[in-house]
């Protein structure tokens, strides 16, 4: 009985079981056939080794130190923020950002920056959307900036404080379910037989507290020392509760880390994470509305103008444009004026705003459709013609 | 340094990831990328994901830890040939990796690299991650537990892939 091919080469590299080594060795001694091929394996390996070796770092590409490379793991975690801050104002990544399309991604455009609480209540909930579109040509150039990102990234995460912490997110089975779990009506979308997904996102609550002199720093290191923030920022705690809400995906929707992350450790095929495999995908966010309470002294109008001119706005226009909303109870989206359009339309009985991309509405693109209605906020993002997502947004039950 | 609300078990378990595999990570990416900055912002990379991102009770945190290498450095190799793509559309001459006028040898040896990386390119994925695995020191075990594949399978899987290897190089 001769060595087979696998026990070959498992002899060569020395990973055969003792019991087997001894065995094959012995064989070995006796057999010129077996010899043969062992050499024949042997040369084989040299030879392909012989040219991956040239792949392989030499002295001059050896890696920094592994205590200098451990120290930068644990850094690398204070500057998760800087990857979110750059993201936020590439060209293209407006969908990057919409098509996350959880209920958490649509409850995180109430970021600081923009959910300041009303002057009078002190609580903010969204009872609409307004679209803001903004020309964020100057705002790319300071995304280049590193030192200013992992400076915002830094007063962020020195300033919030997680009150509670979500659990990780579960997939139900039926919209019963995730109603009882999440605590408001769970809707679907009647998609025919098109298979959903149900997930259910746990809420987040966290406290920002401000530091007036920090934030100002950071507007002057933007070269934006003409806008200055308020004193009655100094200290002021804002505190913000994200409720529990659900992402039903229909179709062929990447899932799980790949979907969150980009890519599955486990996943050996070369399955496309870009945004070409949203195109089977329908997501339908649902959440309730977060609320934000904040110091009933904090002028939320002043604030709110100053981060508008910070994104783009000229003075007067943001001005205007804060005047005009009531900043209690609305949602604003802030987009990039180059890369997205809006209108608002009628869905669900109510009015929605639909975000494209500017191609016109004739073409099949990319929509996100978002509404509120009896204080659920509500997102829709689908890949077709206008009609169609339309029609798919007044399905839902 | 290390954040310090991480349960012990996890901290040592990282601990010790890192210092029996910090140099093979980093040797795979380096032949993955070419690229000592890059495959060391990698390296970083994957062990941050480790700490941050590894299930908790996943014993095979050796695995795991090279498919993810192996994953982050499929992500950046094809972000670069998009973005090679883009540039030879603007009309741009960079390339990735444009020769370096140099002494002969530095020259040769880069165009060896080049073609290695070509033949790698050319396999099945599996065989492709087996021979770099493999170049970068991992046992048969750690292989197996890396790609999921059985451990008595590996003499014989890599016996194939370098003889895949070999007809595509010399082909």
């Amino acid at each position: 009985m001769h060595v087979t091919h696998a026990d070959l080469r498992a002899y060569l590299d020395e990973e055969l079981p003792t019991a087997d080594r001894a065995r094959t060795a012995a064989h070995l001694e006796g057999c010129p056939d077996c010899r043969v091929r062992l050499n024949g394996v042997a040369e084989q390996a040299a030879r392909v080794q012989a040219r991956l070796a040239t792949l392989a770092p030499d002295m001059a590409d050896a890696p920094q130190s592994a205590h200098a490379a451990r120290l930068q793991v644990f850094d690398r975690q204070r500057k998760d923020g800087v990857f979110m801050v750059k993201g936020l104002v590439a060209r293209r990544s407006v969908w990057a950002g919409l098509a996350a399309a959880t209920a958490l991604a649509v409850a995180f455009s109430f970021a600081p920056v923009r959910a300041w609480a009303g002057q009078f209540l002190g609580l903010f909930r969204v009872e609409r959307i307004q679209v803001v579109q903004l020309d964020t040509s100057g705002l790319s150039a300071l995304a280049d900036n590193a030192t200013l990102a992992e400076q915002i990234s830094l007063l962020f995460s020195d300033s919030v404080r997680i009150v509670h912490e979500p659990a990780d997110p579960v997939v139900v089975a039926s919209a019963a379910e995730a109603s009882e779990r999440a605590g408001f009506p769970v809707r679907l979308l009647s998609a025919g037989s098109v298979q959903s997904v149900i997930t259910v996102r746990d809420g987040m609550a966290f406290e920002v507290t401000a530091d007036r002199a920090r934030a100002q720093g950071i507007l002057d290191e933007a070269g934006r020392s003409d806008l200055v923030l308020p004193e009655a920022l100094e200290g002021a705690t804002i505190a913000v509760d994200v409720p529990t809400g659900a992402t039903v995906a229909y179709g062929e929707c990447p899932t799980g880390t790949q979907a969150e992350f980009g890519f599955d450790p486990d996943d050996t095929a070369e399955r496309p994470t870009s945004r070409g495999s949203f195109r089977a995908c329908v997501l339908f966010a649902q959440i309730p509305s977060p609320t934000v309470n904040a110091p009933a002294d904090l002028n939320v109008a002043e604030l709110a103008e100053i981060a508008l001119q910070f994104v783009g706005m000229s003075a007067e226009e943001a001005s205007e444009f804060s005047q005009t909303v009531d900043w209690t109870s609305t949602l604003v989206v802030p987009l990039p004026r180059e890369a997205a359009a809006y209108e608002q339309v009628a869905v669900d009985g109510v009015t929605g705003t639909l975000v494209y991309e500017e191609r016109g509405t004739t073409a099949e693109q990319f929509y996100m459709l978002m509404w509120v209605k009896d204080g659920i906020v509500y997102g829709l993002q689908a890949f077709g013609l206008r009609g169609e997502v339309l029609a798919l947004a007044n399905s839902v039950r | 340094m290390a954040p310090t609300d991480a349960a012990p078990d996890h901290e040592a378990a990282f601990e010790r990831a890192f210092a029996e595999h910090y140099q093979r990570v980093y040797g795979v990416l380096f032949q993955l990328m070419g690229d000592r900055a890059e495959a060391e912002d990698l390296t970083v990379e994957t062990f941050w994901r480790l700490w941050d991102r590894a299930p908790r009770r996943e014993w095979n945190l050796a695995g795991w830890l090279y498919r993810v290498a192996l994953r982050l450095g499929y992500n950046a190799l094809r972000a670069r040939r998009r973005r090679a793509r883009y540039e030879i559309e603007a009309g741009s001459q960079a390339l990735e990796t444009s020769a370096p006028p140099g002494p002969e040898q530095a020259a040769e040896a880069a165009e060896e690299r080049s073609r290695v990386r070509a033949a790698l390119g050319q396999l099945p994925e599996r065989d492709a991650q087996l021979l770099l695995l493999r170049t970068a020191g991992l046992s048969y075990k750690e292989l197996a537990a890396a790609l999921k594949l059985a451990p008595g399978s590996i003499g014989v899987l890599l016996s194939r892939a370098e003889a895949a290897f070999e007809r595509v190089y010399d082909g």
